[in-house]
């Protein structure tokens, strides 16, 4: 198979001002990776891994500081969507601008725009200024417009982290068609292990700039995951600085609790603890609490959010505990892991993913005195059945 | 069949030749942006396009009760109405493309870090929205030249004209452009400086009157500004007033900040994305 992108030796060295001088940061450090026509391939690792410095370069966005990279075939790269995207603009015309940002001629644009509008659904605003949209259908329109981007590769970052779920999984599946059908070339970064398995017929997993890993997409994710565990296993929350958010209040440590010695049972009552720790003397304010809950194999499940359940909390200051009770715990038999995220008014205060890790054993959700082994994680629903019979005339 | 594109990516960053290269391709683009400007420009105001009038209007309303009836300054045998309309749709053109392509590269930075394209477009497509601003106050200086019965014969000086100023203004827009990235002062120091330069520039006033001011042998200096020489030019064409010796020195210059606008532009666009 002919070579879409070769990259020989890259090296790519920040420069960070500081108030004593000038700090040295290698995002790239002697990267060699040969891409063939037609894969899929996926990009992993923690945040500072080089990821996105390297879809960066192969897009153009920045130089090397050492180091060539090999293009052959009409590249487009789609870091975030709607970049352009004019608000006094109307949908149409967004389009056609957007389109041409990322390199699509007009008469490109004009062939597929009825298959751009009917894949964001909004064929009834597509006049209205974008000005006027709700943002889940400006990133529909903006996703579409990419989505139907015609080059031999595409570069992609995480813009799959926006949209609601079922768009989510639309465009997964226009990604899937393109590669599968169209024999493009796709290099793509996600923290989205899932979403990496199901697409990528490659991964490369990144750390500290340099190949750690590069084989098939199953052996790979499950490395890492295996690392990301044995990270949240050994070390202790508080002390983890894989971190995202601005950090003034933090957490410290994360538990269940629960009657049974601390055993988590499928359909059984289990509180969540989170200890946090705030560094400022200012109190937080319009604060919202997320943790999400993982698979083993890296799929979202469900997240408890004090936000939505009508929970409100106006202001943290200096340390506590805050408390979630599950009266019956909604979760199959399994491994699972959380990530936590804090915001305050709308500001990421702290991110931690893979923050906790525990196992669900079996249990009678239903109350039915019959367990039925089942082999996924996953997530139990209360459901009521019935049956009717058509009566039949005889 | 079509030949597959192939890019290589050096520390070097673009050449020359692959900029102008993937600038003649962005046809589309170009058209793109400058409708977009022009869209924007006039959403939501209730003139509209009759902005477009409105301005050099207004101008050529100042300047004639500030030059011609305060101060005095009459060009000799030359109704003033169009003489000075002549320079100030030139002018206008100037300043806005000096402007607009000194602020491109900060107004767009969001795209810059997000999205590679021909970023010499920028710059021209800011010369092609400037253009129907002309257009309008040019059909406005013919109108004008009709009504004084002057002759329409000196109008191919706007050919060089308009090139030497376009080069000028995107020059030295371009440069301003690179140097701000680092350098944010330059914005603030932008509007200030096109006003000076305004008083130095003849638009409201003959060449003839600075040049009286000035020293024999000091006359050249006056055309180190790009715009002296060539309006001088353009009235000697239009209406047949003298031409200084030095006019030439001004197309010089103007072609000199072109390149140095250019190269200056493109060595920046690749350190701008770790920059901004």
């Amino acid at each position: 198979m002919s070579t879409a992108i070769d990259i020989q030796n890259l090296s790519k060295i920040y420069f960070i001002k500081e108030a004593g001088g000038k700090k040295e940061f290698t995002a790239l450090d002697r990267l060699n990776l040969r891409i063939p026509h037609g894969k899929v391939l996926g990009l992993i690792g923690q945040n500072g891994a080089g990821k996105s410095t390297l879809l960066k370069i192969l897009s153009r966005i920045t130089y090397p500081s050492a180091g060539t990279v090999e293009i052959s075939g009409r590249l487009a790269s789609l870091l975030e969507v709607g970049t352009g995207f004019h608000p006094e603009l109307s949908g149409r015309e967004n389009v056609f601008l957007n389109g041409a940002i990322l390199g699509m001629q007009r008469r490109e644009i004009a062939a597929r725009f009825d298959e751009i509008v009917d894949f964001a659904g909004i064929q009834k605003f597509i006049d209205t200024p974008v000005k006027h949209y709700s943002s889940g259908m400006y990133v529909r329109l903006a996703f579409s417009v990419a989505a139907h981007l015609s080059s031999d590769i595409l570069l992609v970052d995480e813009v799959l982290a926006v949209g609601d779920a079922e768009f989510q999984r639309k465009c997964l599946g226009k990604m899937d068609e393109a590669t599968k059908v169209g024999g493009r070339t796709v290099v793509f970064v996600s923290h989205n292990l899932r979403a990496v398995r199901d697409l990528c017929d490659e991964v490369v997993w990144l750390e500290e700039g340099r190949i750690k890993q590069k084989g098939s997409a199953r052996s790979v994710c499950n490395a890492y995951l295996a690392s990301l565990k044995s990270r949240a296993k050994h070390v202790p929350l508080r002390e983890r600085e894989d971190r995202e958010g601005l950090g003034r209040t933090t957490f410290h440590k994360l538990w269940w609790q629960t009657p049974n010695r601390d055993l988590l049972i499928s359909g059984a009552p289990a509180t969540l603890c989170a200890q946090y720790e705030s560094k400022h003397a200012e109190p937080l304010t319009n604060l919202s609490l997320r943790l999400n809950i993982y698979s083993s194999e890296g799929a979202f499940l469900t997240s408890l959010s004090n936000e939505n359940s009508g929970f409100n909390l106006e202001r943290a200051k200096g340390n506590g505990t805050l408390k979630c009770t599950l009266e019956k715990l909604p979760l199959l038999k399994g491994s699972y892991s959380l990530t936590v995220n804090l915001y305050a008014n709308g500001e990421l205060q702290d991110r931690v993913r893979q923050a906790l890790l525990f196992e669900v054993e079996e249990g009678d959700f239903f109350g039915s005195g019959q367990v039925k082994q089942r082999k996924n994680e996953g997530i139990e629903i209360p459901q009521v059945w019935a049956s009717e019979q058509n009566q039949q005339a005889t | 069949m079509k030949q597959s594109p192939y890019i290589k990516i050096t520390p070097r960053g673009n050449s020359l030749q692959t900029a102008w290269r993937e600038l003649l391709r962005s046809g589309h683009l170009l058209r793109v942006l400058v409708y977009r400007d022009l869209k924007v420009r006039y959403a939501q105001t209730y003139l509209g396009f009759l902005w477009s009038l409105f301005q050099p209007l207004t101008g050529l309303a100042v300047v004639f009760v500030l030059f011609y009836k305060l101060a005095g300054l009459q060009p000799e045998g030359v109704p003033y109405l169009p003489f000075a309309l002549s320079g100030l749709i030139l002018w206008n053109y100037f300043s806005y493309v000096l402007a607009q392509s000194a602020a491109v590269l900060i107004n767009m930075q969001a795209m810059i870090k997000k999205i590679y394209f021909p970023k010499l477009s920028l710059p021209l497509s800011k010369v092609l929205v400037g253009s129907i601003d002309f257009g309008v106050g040019l059909a406005l200086f013919v109108g004008l030249m009709l009504f004084y019965k002057l002759p329409l014969s000196g109008m191919w000086v706007l050919v060089p004209a308009l090139l030497a100023m376009l080069a000028a203004a995107a020059g030295l827009g371009m440069l301003l452009s690179a140097i701000s990235i680092r350098y944010r002062d330059v914005q603030q120091l932008i509007p200030f400086f096109t006003q000076m330069l305004f008083f130095l520039t003849p638009v409201a006033y003959a060449t003839s009157l600075a040049g009286s001011v000035l020293p024999a042998n000091g006359q050249w200096l006056y055309f180190l500004n790009p715009m002296a020489g060539i309006l001088n030019l353009l009235r000697y064409a239009l209406f047949d007033l003298p031409l200084s010796p030095y006019f030439s020195i001004s197309l010089w210059v103007s072609f000199s900040l072109l390149a140095l606008g250019i190269v200056s532009y493109i060595r920046a666009e690749k350190k701008m994305a770790d920059l901004i």
